[in-house]
This record gives structure tokens, C-alpha cells and sequence, in this order.
């Protein structure tokens, strides 16, 4: 596949989520993570649109809620920083206002 | 005629020239003499007829590869024989420095049969332990270990030969490992009320969009995802245990198209 038709099907569903009014995006597949936060801010690119929408492999959200450290979770890893999900002022998971 | 050699089945068949190893004898026989059915097969025209249907090869086309010089000439002699690049080959090349092997599933894109071997060898090594499924983090290795799972049933035609190969390490597969990935551990083993039972601080106020992908939920049928199993649900519902909103969007069950080169 090429770069820029992989980065527009990516922009595509990163806004379909954002425009679905979510904070973040959880998936369970390493590579769809990988290219749906990695490759993020160049498939904003190719789409002149701002994303920036925080995504997550499943095991975070529910270890989220179980209280565990984001930094040992690896949270502090994402190249789109969950800020929508993680208080990082206390490391704690934070609804949305 | 070398064997094996692509374009050595090459052959005149109704004054046309094709290759013998793709050409369908219906769609030969209407492209005859009208009406005829008739299929004639000739030597190829360009190289000298030795026999029947087989044509000296050398004469023509290896004489006139070797009047071109190549360029990038190696300074040492070429080596007796080639690299052995058989499946067996490859597991001799794989180190067993541990009882299970990284988590990777073996993918197809370059060889199936390669493929199913490893991962058949990795199902192996796990049926050495007193583990009673294997765990995959990463859907990807998880649909292709299931896949590898099929190729590997008895009736398979690389099989045998997956099962050779392994015989050489002294192992041997059983088809009837269940292997799950994290998200099926999840829900099925551990359960969702033990999640929740857990819950600290509950993820209320966060919306949350699943996002799949598309090896944890094709084939259904590898999957074995039915009524009994809605395993296409439950991503959702790992969102929803802690307190989380789902927000569905129209590539819930997309690939993410991941790029694979560049």
C-alpha cells in the first residue's frame, strides 16, 4: 500500500472517531495502534486537518481504571499524548469537564 | 527441458506460443481450427526441437546469457551449491534458546508453507509446557497462529511436510492448542465482573471510540465468532466494564492500513 493512500485511510478513521465526539481511541491490534498514533501527525498532514486524537491498546483503559501507573503502562510512550484520558499533573485517569 | 525453471513448459499450442503450465484445455480447444476442438502442441519455434516438445534451451538462451557480462562481478568463487532455504533449513537457523519464542506470528507474505511451519513449531514448543492455551497480545500473530492452527489439521497438503520438518528438532504438533488473544483472556477467562470488581477510579465521562481492526474479527469463521462467542463485541464491552462510554464510528471493524513499505 502506498504511503499516502495508508495515511489517508488512517485520517479517515481517526476523524470518523473524533467526529463521533470521542475522547480516544482503544484498540486491541499493536500495528493498528502503531500506525493510528505513530503515523498520526503525517496523515494530519496529507489531510490538512488537526487530529490529535489519543489512542490506546485495551489493556491500558481497564488498568486505567484499576489505578495503575500511565508511565509504567508505557502512556507516557504515545507519540499523540493521551492528555484527553490522563491527568498527567497527578497521573490519574481524568473524565472529561 | 530443465524442471522446474520458469518458462521451460513453454510450447506452441494451436500455433500460439504459451505455457503449458497455465493454459486451460477448454479455452485451448475453442482458440482451434473452427468447429475442431482439436489442441495441437508444438516444440517452442525458437530453439532447436531435441525431442518431441522438449527444445535445446542452451543454445539459444543460456548462450546468449552468458555473452552478457554482469555488473557486479564476485571476486570469489561461486560456492558449491546455494544457501538451503527449506523450511527445515530455517528451523535448524532458529535458535531454541527459550521455551517459547517471541511473540510473532509467523506471516505469508513470502512463503505459506515456511509460515505454518514456525508457528507450528512455536504450538509445539508451547504443548511442551503445562500451559493450557496460548496468549497473544497482538491479533496479528493471533490470526495468523490460527490460520497456521487450520493448515496444520491433518488433511492440510503442507502438513506432512511441516511435520517432517519439526521431526528433524525432535518435536511434534497436536492440533489442539487453543489460542486466544488478550482481549478474548479477557472477557472469557478472567472475566469482565473480576475487571470490575477492581475498578479503582471507573473511566466515567470517557468516551472511547473501538477500533478493531481488521485480523481480530476475519475470517468469523477461524475465529469461530458466533452466538456463543460474540467476540466482535468485546472490545465494546471491555470499554464499558470500568465505566467507559463506547462511541461507535464507521471504522469500528476497518484495517488501519498499516503501511507495509514505502
Amino acid at each position: 500500500m502506498s504511503k499516502e493512500a495508508s495515511l489517508r485511510q488512517a485520517s479517515r478513521h481517526l476523524g470518523d472517531v473524533l467526529d463521533a465526539g470521542a475522547d480516544c481511541l482503544v484498540t486491541p491490534r499493536p500495528l493498528c495502534h502503531l500506525n493510528l498514533d505513530l503515523q498520526q501527525p503525517l496523515a494530519a498532514k496529507v489531510v490538512s486537518r488537526q487530529l490529535g486524537l489519543s489512542g490506546a491498546v485495551p489493556s491500558p483503559a481497564p488498568r486505567l481504571a484499576l489505578r495503575l501507573d500511565p508511565e509504567q503502562l508505557g502512556m507516557s510512550k504515545h507519540v499523540v499524548r493521551p492528555a484527553s484520558v490522563i491527568d498527567w499533573s497527578t497521573a490519574v485517569v481524568a473524565a472529561r469537564a | 527441458m530443465p524442471a522446474g525453471e520458469l518458462g521451460s513448459c513453454g510450447v506452441r499450442i494451436n500455433d500460439k506460443p504459451g505455457m503449458a503450465c497455465h493454459s486451460q484445455l477448454q479455452r485451448a480447444a475453442q482458440a482451434g481450427p473452427e468447429g475442431s476442438r482439436v489442441i495441437t502442441v508444438e516444440p517452442m519455434g525458437n530453439m532447436p526441437a531435441i525431442r518431441h516438445l522438449i527444445v535445446d534451451v542452451d543454445a539459444v538462451h543460456w548462450k546468449k546469457i552468458q555473452r552478457v557480462t554482469p555488473w557486479l562481478i564476485n571476486k570469489e568463487s561461486a560456492p558449491a551449491r546455494g544457501p538451503d532455504r527449506s523450511p527445515a533449513a530455517a528451523l535448524r537457523a532458529q535458535p531454541v534458546r527459550q521455551r517459547l519464542p517471541a511473540a510473532q506470528g509467523r506471516s505469508s507474505e513470502h512463503n505459506q508453507e515456511l509460515a505454518d511451519t514456525l508457528n507450528a513449531r512455536t504450538f509445539a514448543l508451547a504443548q511442551q509446557t503445562d500451559g493450557e492455551l496460548m496468549l497473544n497480545i497482538c491479533s496479528t500473530c493471533h490470526g495468523r497462529r490460527s490460520s497456521a492452527s487450520s493448515a496444520s489439521t491433518p488433511t492440510s497438503p503442507t502438513a506432512s511436510r511441516s511435520a517432517a520438518s519439526l521431526q528433524s528438532e525432535g518435536l511434534s504438533y497436536q492440533p489442539a492448542l487453543t489460542n486466544k488473544n488478550f482481549l478474548w483472556l479477557l472477557v472469557e477467562e478472567i472475566g469482565l465482573p473480576a475487571v470490575q470488581a477492581k475498578v479503582v477510579r471507573p473511566l466515567a465521562g470517557l468516551r472511547a471510540g473501538p477500533f478493531y481492526g481488521c485480523y481480530v474479527v476475519r475470517p468469523m469463521d477461524q475465529l469461530r465468532i458466533d452466538d456463543d462467542h460474540p467476540r466482535h463485541r468485546y472490545l465494546h464491552w471491555v470499554i464499558e466494564a470500568p465505566g467507559g462510554t463506547v462511541v461507535d464510528s464507521a471504522g469500528v471493524y476497518s484495517a488501519a492500513a498499516f503501511r507495509s513499505s514505502r
